[in-house]
């Protein structure tokens, strides 16, 4: 475990030297925009419903619980596929990966290492993003027009805090799988999309319609869970280092 | 009996349908300087992959030490200086060495970090970017990297290669110096042959997968060599004796200038003790021996040209 924590910690600190990294939260801050975008027109559509203070707030609960539960996937994917490329993506460009391997730190905790790199920081900043959108929904929307400040459901919140980062955590595992084996690893990257868009498509079902997101999460973070460890039994030294080679 | 350093018993792999290696068997002893050597695509690389755990042989056996090579934990033996160094661009040289100093577990981190850099001289340049660094000072920073956590055994592919003349005595001197003054057992794969007979005392010759040469460098080239040998006589020799000594086995007289004759002595019977005994019988009065051995680069072409005839 020690060794992946040593290999994650050079990996964060390489990225976080990068400027793009900082442009990237920029956008990521900027692509949060459309998504709030939508509290004045909730919010005029509920009024001109003529609802009273009561269920108008629970319907801006409902928009706030909405946001806390998609935006977070949407960041942490768009930003876990973007810094992925300086985890495995450069590590096998420039053939670093191979004296990483040569050490007496095992695939598995190089695999570890390298998740913890993409998964930890996507996390925090997507969190932190989620906060700012939580504030400014609710300073720039909520409190003038109700005069409260609406803290997202219970669900919402298990499900952006504890159920989104574990389920992040399994599908940069099974990414960087795919790249760790993958002669052309920046095609694994597709994987987070694919798995992205599979989740998504899940909640919006008909079966899914009237479960619980944070319960299509959990079902899907544990299925993640499985391949994962399926695929852990798949990786070999000598997988990597020919897919490595060129 | 200790333990051989490196220890490949007959070990076979194959690469898609490539045979890559077969039956490779050869051992390292501590505190040997090996060169294995071989042209492009013999198998150099694989065989280094194989002793670092990278790549698991098909059959045979990989030790280091005495240990299983695909134990994890052995390799904390071992330190390694890869084709490609392996550095990070956009971390200092520090850095660099510090960082693998982690992954090894080393517990005075930043003392051994210093020491190795040190050791490679670029204690000035330490702080710097690795991107700024010519060759020479990454492969002297690879082998920092290979030393920082005080291995026993040190595998080096191609440590000089692409390193200018200057840059290639200081690493042959690094070299050196991790032999004699840190006591490691160096495992060299290089296409440079000189190099190799400047600092290697056992070698092997690996070519299509198999191990076509092996052992102490200097037997080789006793073995191997043309036995090319100059006598000086105080008085030039006759040329009947001269004849008499032609018709000898195995002995070929190559040229005769003065008091000097030139004579090669074949692979098989023929000794210069003979040729000494025969002149001396012959009332010559013997003044010099100068015995050349084969050159690493003769025995190389030399194997390599049989396998080609085969």
């Amino acid at each position: 475990m020690r060794q992946a924590f040593i290999i994650a910690r050079k990996d964060i600190k390489e990225a976080l030297r990068s400027r793009s990294t900082y442009f990237y939260i920029l956008f990521m801050l900027l692509i949060s925009i459309p998504y709030l975008s939508g509290a004045p027109t909730v919010l005029r559509r509920l009024t001109e419903q003529g609802l009273g203070p009561a269920d108008l707030q629970a319907g801006i609960q409902a928009f706030l619980n909405t946001i806390v539960y998609t935006l977070p996937l949407v960041l942490i994917m768009l930003f876990c596929s973007f810094l992925s490329v300086y985890s495995i993506i450069m590590d096998k460009a420039k053939r670093t990966l191979e004296s990483l391997l040569a050490t007496p730190a095992s695939l598995r905790q190089v695999w570890l290492g390298k998740s913890l790199a993409v998964a930890l920081p996507s996390i925090v900043v997507t969190l932190l993003v989620l906060l700012i959108a939580v504030i400014v929904v609710n300073q720039v929307f909520v409190v003038p027009n109700l005069g409260v400040f609406l803290v997202p459901s219970v669900l919402s919140l298990v499900a952006a805090l504890l159920i989104i980062p574990v389920m992040t955590f399994f599908v940069v595992c099974i990414v960087n799988f795919l790249q760790l084996i993958m002669t052309n690893p920046r095609i694994a990257n597709f994987a987070f999309i694919a798995i992205f868009l599979g989740t998504y498509l899940i909640t919006i079902t008909e079966l899914a319609a009237s479960w619980d997101f944070s319960l299509i999460y959990l079902i899907v973070t544990i299925l993640l869970a499985a391949v994962t460890l399926v695929l852990g039994r798949f990786l070999s030294k000598e997988k990597v280092v020919l897919s490595s080679k060129g | 009996m200790p333990d051989s350093a490196i220890t490949l018993a007959e070990v076979n792999k194959k690469l898609g349908h490539r045979e890559v290696l077969k039956s490779v068997s050869f051992a390292v002893e501590p505190g040997d300087i090996f060169g294995y050597l071989g042209p492009n695509g013999a198998g150099k690389t694989t065989t280094i992959r194989i002793i670092l755990g990278l790549f698991q042989p098909d059959a045979g056996k990989v030790s280091l030490l005495g240990q299983d090579v695909t134990v994890d934990e052995t390799r904390k033996h071992v330190g390694f200086v890869l084709e490609s160094d392996g550095l990070y661009d956009n971390m200092s040289g520090y850095e660099n060495i510090a960082y693998y100093a982690q992954v090894y577990g080393v517990s005075k981190t930043a003392a051994m970090t210093e020491r190795v850099i040190g050791l490679v001289r670029l204690t000035d340049r330490a702080r710097d970017k690795v991107s700024t660094y010519s060759k020479g000072m990454r492969q002297r920073l690879s082998l920092a990297r290979a030393m920082v956590h005080n291995p026993d055994i040190l595998i080096l592919d191609e440590p000089t290669a692409g390193v200018d003349p200057s840059g290639q005595i200081e690493v042959r001197q690094i070299i050196l110096d991790m032999a004699h003054k840190e006591g490691k057992t160096i495992f060299l794969s290089s296409h440079n042959l000189d190099e190799v007979q400047r600092i290697c005392n056992r070698i092997a010759l690996i070519d299509r997968g198999e191990i076509k040469l092996y052992g102490e460098l200097d037997q080789l080239q006793r073995r191997m060599g043309r036995g090319e040998v100059m006598i000086e006589t105080r008085e030039p020799v006759s040329e009947p004796i001269l004849a008499e000594l032609a018709r000898m086995p195995e002995i070929d007289i190559q040229s005769r200038k003065n008091r000097a004759i030139v004579l090669t002595l074949g692979k098989g019977s023929a000794d210069v003790s003979d040729v000494i005994s025969f002149l001396t019988q012959r009332g010559a009065k013997i003044e010099q021996v100068v015995r050349r051995d084969a050159s690493l680069e003769e025995i190389y072409t030399t194997i390599l040209r049989e396998a080609e005839q085969r």
